[in-house]
């Protein structure tokens, strides 16, 4: 059962990462067309 | 910014829906939780290769370059995102099959996929000039998006192979479980934002860029 909580935690990390970077690059974009 | 913050957390949801809410299936065990992540990046890739034939459709109507660039990124995205459903799908074989890879007819037919895009990007490396290239892979994108259902929905159901059988089966009922497909579902919906996500981020970006190449050739 603790195996399914760290597959979960990574998981959950793993979204969190792109979630965070896509998240990043919206701004920037947003950024550069008010520019 | 709010849809993507309810996307942020709907797929949270998702994930801890995956791994503490819907039961393991029967006869698979805890590696079957493989499938909420496995078809959405399935059903993603073909939505993106489908964008881009739909884009490359576009682009020979208006000979606009931006289509040309959409559908090219859109096939990159594809091609990622098949990637990605290969490797969970190997993931899962190496569980129950005991070899990551065995040429099963559902391996080989994405095998097949990625030469055909594989030569999609083959094909605009090796064109410099940007009106030809477009021409080119847009007639490119069309016929192998053409393909793209054959292999990834019609020969893998043709031949036998070790892949489960599809939810909707032959008879056209579904055969998953009722939290098992709450929890697809949601992950199928939450894929499908995130990929419209990141379209509309590659569309702002194609249109700066384009904007930017515009102001150069002015000065």
């Amino acid at each position: 059962m603790s195996d399914l909580y760290v597959v979960l935690s990574v998981t959950l990390l793993t979204w969190a990462g792109i979630f965070l970077y896509l998240l990043k690059m919206d701004s920037r974009i947003r950024e550069l067309e008010k520019k | 910014m709010f849809w993507k913050i309810v996307l942020g957390l709907w797929m949270s949801l998702v994930i801890v829906g995956s791994f503490l809410y819907a039961p393991p299936a029967l006869g698979l065990g805890e590696v079957s939780r493989i499938i909420y992540y496995h078809v959405p990046l399935a059903w993603i890739a073909v939505l993106a290769y489908l964008v881009s034939m739909i884009n490359a459709v576009k682009y020979l109507r208006t000979r606009s370059i931006k289509y040309d660039q959409r559908a090219a990124f859109n096939a990159e995205t594809g091609t990622v995102f098949a990637l990605l459903a290969t490797v969970t799908g190997a993931l899962f074989a190496k569980t129950t099959w005991g070899a990551y890879w065995n040429w099963d007819p559902r391996q080989t037919s994405i095998f097949v996929l990625f030469l055909i895009y594989g030569s999609y990007f083959a094909l605009r490396q090796a064109v410099d000039e940007e009106g030809l290239r477009a021409r080119l892979s847009s007639v490119y994108a069309i016929i192998a998006f053409i393909a793209v259902p054959f292999l990834v929905f019609i020969i893998p159901r043709v031949y036998a192979t070790l892949h489960p059988d599809p939810i909707i089966n032959v008879e056209g009922s579904l055969k998953m479980e009722g939290r098992m497909l709450q929890v697809f579902l949601g992950s199928l919906l939450g894929f499908t934002g995130l990929y419209f996500w990141i379209y509309s981020l590659l569309k702002r970006i194609i249109k700066l860029r384009v904007k930017g190449e515009t102001k150069k050739e002015a000065l």
